[in-house]
């Protein structure tokens, strides 16, 4: 049996102490507390041989526990695996994970990480299987062990030096737990003969910020024979701010453009709290005055609103006064209005309050971001060109002859149509112009009135009201409607019922697009919709499933994907620093967001800008908790280990320590330790009863 | 040894039968309940007995005659009988009586579940609530090395209450000084009266003496109860012991089988001190073990009080005592 820390077995000298007790115990324990002892003389106490004799058993206990919970201590395993981990010719295996997360662009951060890395390759010896891998948001191998295995350690520093200054640290976040699973997944499939089976390490050459994901870990089971030693990169100052762009609120209703406002990120051991944000210009130069004072205690993050942009075309803002520079920028895109076309095929007066144009108009106010151009059109008239240029398309009247064609071939080309035909006529041609039965219509009128019942919340135009508080249609009543079986018409799908049982809403796909047919107009003729507190939530519902406006691009995180809108048909995407790429035709997705800044998407039908920001987490650079990594199931080195490591660059003990971690005897050496005591307990309790009550007052 | 079984044996013998084990006794938690079992037994038991009261002491009622001072007239007779009695008295002045109650740490020891400091307490409280009922002024001292806590005599009903309270209280002292409290009192109470110390006498008796006359000097009625433990005095112990001094701390190994003789010889030498020290002074000293009843206390005050009043009645001109 070997020891781990053999200078704990010196404890065993502590059975002295109760041989010690047990001798000294030949002047009597038992004490009385007396009124007085001025009446007293002391007597000489008296030796027999059998006061020193009696309770032997105690003392063998008590001598019997010390010496387990020496040997405890001393971390015992047992010795043949120590053999043959020592002078057995076993094989080492040691993965170097070199972190290059944007974090490591701090001054001297990854000098530092290549002379450690270097040390740590230099410092194995030729037996040793060695690898090498990078990460950063996802891991990449520098070394392999086949590499490696054919190289001397000067040769391997070399080659690890020159790729990893062919890799310097990028922008991208730090998902910590990919990279350690990544080279403990390499360490176990790394082949050796099970007799020459060694320690394997891995060596995590890291700032260790705490801004690290770890997540991947939660669904992995950490290797028992893999154990991971931290070699953490110091960084000076300590300390470090950041940047990050707040999206303002999607329902924004004023006609200007939302205050721009930045949330200011202080990491946990910063000394400095005082910073400076500001609009910047394309070089990074402050716009002079446009400074906002801001105060961030360590470990917080504030919001800062930053004034109205001094001059068109600013997109850039820093913050200023941190000593770390690289997640001291972020971008604000410039938003241009979008206009939306809307086409209504009608002939109502635009000013009559009876009928549906009336209200549609008032349902679509502009606002920062966009602008409804609200057309109307009688469905008679041959014009196609509103037709074509219209985002989104809106019929009351029945078309006929070209118009009703062209209308055909626009609603297959890909756009939505919304149907509200306000008689029975216009409702029995709408439904022979989507192929259905004319018969299959008829005009009812509520006796009193209908209510809207069954409403499928599962379809996208419902969605936003499946929370029981937006649910709530009931209120509006139905005073007329075309009843419609949507069995006469071809895949119509009912997404609502009146409580009597017809349909409310129907959607029907025609060829790419889709028609959405309202059985009642929400004119007041026909029901309450228009005046409902419903109309704008559905009508702007129905228009973001039907594509004609789009959703506001999210800034995406560094080496993120960014999604494309096909609507716009993009061919180019211009990258921060101004480099043009050619798109894949059709593309949804971009993903080469190899750099913080601001994207723009060109294309023939408009132009998509997409910030892309650094992971926040760069921004917490305090460093790690061991704990955390424990916590995840990681098996750390332990601390003395890793300091004698620290001093070698290798760990000689490394496989007594997985041999001791893996048997675990001290387990065994304190349940023992326990055992003892509780049996000395009792022992000794039982002395005590046999003997004199002489503690108590009873002469 | 033969001191304190001469004066206790006699007295235990004569009256235990009928009084409350003080073991019983102290398992009543509250000393002012204590107190009024002893007092309410003993007062019941008083009718049988040919003792009387003392201060304000009535004797007997005599037909009134003309020239008698009608002050004297008991009018409670008068309004129930009709008759006319003149009330006759031993001393019309009512009792001052001081209570000196050592509270040293050496009084905390008991063999036998009654410590002589629950002991003293029980006898004080019985004292001040007798004293009390017959509507004498009753007053306390603690001490142990000083004086912890003095009330003047008052025979206000809540004064009682403090009273008890007081010595309620836990015992703090370290040392047992028999000096100072008594030159203390003498510095608090001008009118003369009756004091009563209650102690264990275990301190050195230098001085002791020369107290006790100075307070006979100033008219004082001195009462001395000298407390004594059953297990301290016959030292009963069999195997040898750490033997740990309750007030200084100091121990000292003893084998009681070798020790006994001597320290038997040494206390009663003591115990024999105290009561010749007292005895000169005209002091009365009543050595009362802890395993005792409590209401032998309370027979030897009153017989010490009748004593002392025919002693008094004696020393006086004929027709003394009230006119």
């Amino acid at each position: 049996m070997s020891f781990l820390a053999p200078l704990f077995l010196a404890g065993i000298a502590a059975v002295a102490l109760p041989l010690l007790f047990h001798l000294a115990r030949r002047t009597p324990r038992a004490r009385l507390r007396f009124p007085s002892l001025m009446f007293l003389v002391p007597t000489t106490p008296r030796l027999t041989r059998r006061n020193r004799l009696e309770h032997w058993l105690l003392l063998a206990l008590r001598c019997l526990a010390l010496a387990l919970l020496a040997f405890g201590f001393a971390r015992p395993f047992l010795k043949e695996t120590d053999t043959a981990a020592d002078g057995g010719g076993r094989i080492r295996r040691q993965v170097v994970l070199v972190d290059r997360s944007a974090s490591l662009r701090r001054d001297g951060a990854w000098t530092a990480t290549l002379a450690r890395v270097d040390d740590l390759v230099r410092a194995a010896t030729p037996s040793d299987r060695m690898a090498v891998i990078a990460f950063t948001r996802t891991p990449v191998t520098v070394l392999t062990f086949a590499e490696g295995a054919s190289l001397t350690p000067a040769e391997r520093a070399a080659l690890v030096r020159q790729r990893l200054e062919r890799q310097p640290p990028g922008w991208e976040g730090t998902q910590l737990g990919q990279g350690l699973i990544a080279a403990a997944e390499a360490l176990t499939e790394e082949p050796v003969q099970v007799e020459r089976d060694g320690a394997r390490e891995v060596v995590l050459v890291s700032d260790l910020q705490s801004g690290a994901r770890l997540d991947a870990l939660q669904a992995f089971e950490w290797p028992a024979e893999v154990t991971v030693r931290l070699e953490a990169i110091e960084v000076r100052p300590a300390g470090n701010a950041g940047l990050q762009a707040v999206v303002p609120p999607a329902d924004q209703e004023t006609v200007d453009e939302a205050p721009v406002r930045v949330r200011v990120t202080n990491s946990a051991d910063a000394t400095v709290e005082r910073f400076q944000v500001g609009w910047a210009l394309r070089s990074g130069e402050p716009v002079p005055g446009g400074d906002v004072d801001a105060y961030v205690p360590a470990g917080q993050s504030r919001w800062v609103t930053l004034p109205r942009r001094p001059q068109a075309g600013l997109e850039r803002v820093t913050l200023r006064g941190d000593a770390h520079a690289f997640d001291n920028t972020t971008w604000v895109a410039e938003t241009e209005r979008e206009r939306v076309r809307v086409l209504y095929l009608g002939s109502e007066d635009p000013a009559d309050a009876r009928e549906p144009l009336y209200f549609l108009q008032r349902a679509l106010p502009a606002n920062a971001r966009r602008q409804f151009v609200l057309t109307a059109m009688r469905g008679d008239i041959m014009d196609t060109e509103p037709l074509v240029s219209a985002a989104w398309l809106v019929a009351g009247d029945a078309v006929a002859g070209a118009t009703a064609t062209a209308l055909r071939a626009e609603i297959e080309g890909g756009k939505s149509l919304l149907l509200v035909p306000k008689t029975l006529e216009a409702a029995r041609a709408w439904v022979t112009w989507l192929g259905g039965e004319p018969g299959a219509v008829r005009q009812e009128r509520a006796s009193r009135y209908a209510m809207w019942g069954e409403i499928d919340f599962r379809s996208s135009v419902f969605a936003p009201f499946a929370d029981p508080r937006f649910g709530d249609f009931t209120k509006i009543h139905v005073w007329a409607y075309r009843a419609i079986d949507p069995v006469a018409l071809p895949g119509a799908r009912v997404l609502a019922r009146f409580d009597t049982g017809d349909p409310a809403l129907l959607q029907i796909p025609l060829g790419r697009g889709t028609v959405w047919l309202l059985t009642s107009g929400w004119h007041p003729a026909d029901s309450q919709l228009g005046v409902s507190s419903k109309f704008v939530p559905l009508l702007w519902s129905l228009l973001e499933a039907s594509g004609a406006i789009r959703a506001d691009s999210p800034p995406a995180i560094v080496g993120e994907p960014v999604t494309l809108d096909p609507a716009l048909d993009l061919a180019q995407a211009i990258r921060p620093n101004g480099a043009i790429e050619a798109l894949t035709p059709g593309a949804t997705r971009f993903d080469r967001t190899h750099e913080p800044g601001l994207y723009r998407f060109v294309g023939r039908r408009g132009t998509q800008r997409v910030v892309v920001e650094l992971d926040p987490g760069e921004t917490r650079t305090e460093v790690l908790a061991p704990d955390e990594l424990e916590q995840r199931g990681v098996r750390l080195a332990t601390t003395a280990t890793a300091a004698k490591a620290d001093r070698t660059g290798v760990s000689p003990d490394a496989p007594a320590l997985v041999a001791e971690g893996r048997q675990k005897l001290w387990r065994w050496f304190l349940g023992a330790t326990l055992a003892v005591v509780l049996l000395e307990t009792l022992v000794a309790a039982r002395t005590r009863r046999a003997a004199s009550p002489v503690e108590g007052v009873t002469p | 040894m033969s001191a304190l079984g001469a004066s206790t044996s006699s007295a235990a013998g004569a009256g235990r039968r009928g009084f409350i084990d003080p073991r019983a006794l102290m398992r009543i938690g509250s000393l002012e309940l204590r107190a009024r079992v002893v007092v309410e037994g003993f007062w019941n038991g008083l009718h049988r007995s040919p003792f009387h009261g003392f201060s304000a002491e009535f004797t007997e009622y005599r037909p009134y005659s003309a020239g008698d001072d009608p002050r004297y007239v008991d009018w409670r007779v008068l309004a129930r009988s009709d008759r006319v009695y003149i009330k006759k008295f031993e001393d019309e002045t009512n009792l001052r009586c001081h209570l000196l109650v050592d509270r040293s740490r050496s009084m905390d020891y008991g063999s036998a579940g009654v410590t002589k400091a629950d002991y003293a307490s029980t006898l004080a409280a019985t004292l001040a609530q007798f004293l009390q009922r017959q509507g004498d002024a009753v007053g306390l001292m603690t001490f142990d090395e000083r004086v912890r806590e003095y009330l003047p005599a008052r025979a206000r009903s809540n004064h009682l209450r403090q009273l008890l309270l007081a010595l309620d209280r836990p015992i703090e002292g370290r040392a047992t000084d028999l000096v100072a409290p008594l030159e203390h009192i003498l510095t608090l109470v001008r009118k003369r009266g009756l004091l009563v110390l209650v102690s264990d006498f275990l301190a050195p008796l230098d001085q002791l003496e020369a107290s006790l006359t100075t307070l006979a000097t100033c008219g004082h009625e001195l009462l001395v109860f000298h407390l004594v433990d059953p297990a301290e005095a016959s030292l009963s112990y069999t195997s040898p012991l750490l033997f740990e001094d309750l007030e200084t701390e100091r121990t000292l190994f003893v084998d009681p089988e070798v020790a006994r003789a001597g320290y038997r010889a040494r206390f009663t030498a003591h115990l024999e001190a105290v009561r010749r020290s007292c005895e000169r002074q005209g002091v009365a000293h009543h050595l009362l073990s802890t395993d005792e009843p409590l209401e032998l206390a309370l027979f030897a005050f009153l017989k010490t009080r009748q004593h002392r009043a025919k002693s008094v009645r004696g020393a006086r001109p004929a027709g003394g005592g009230q006119a």
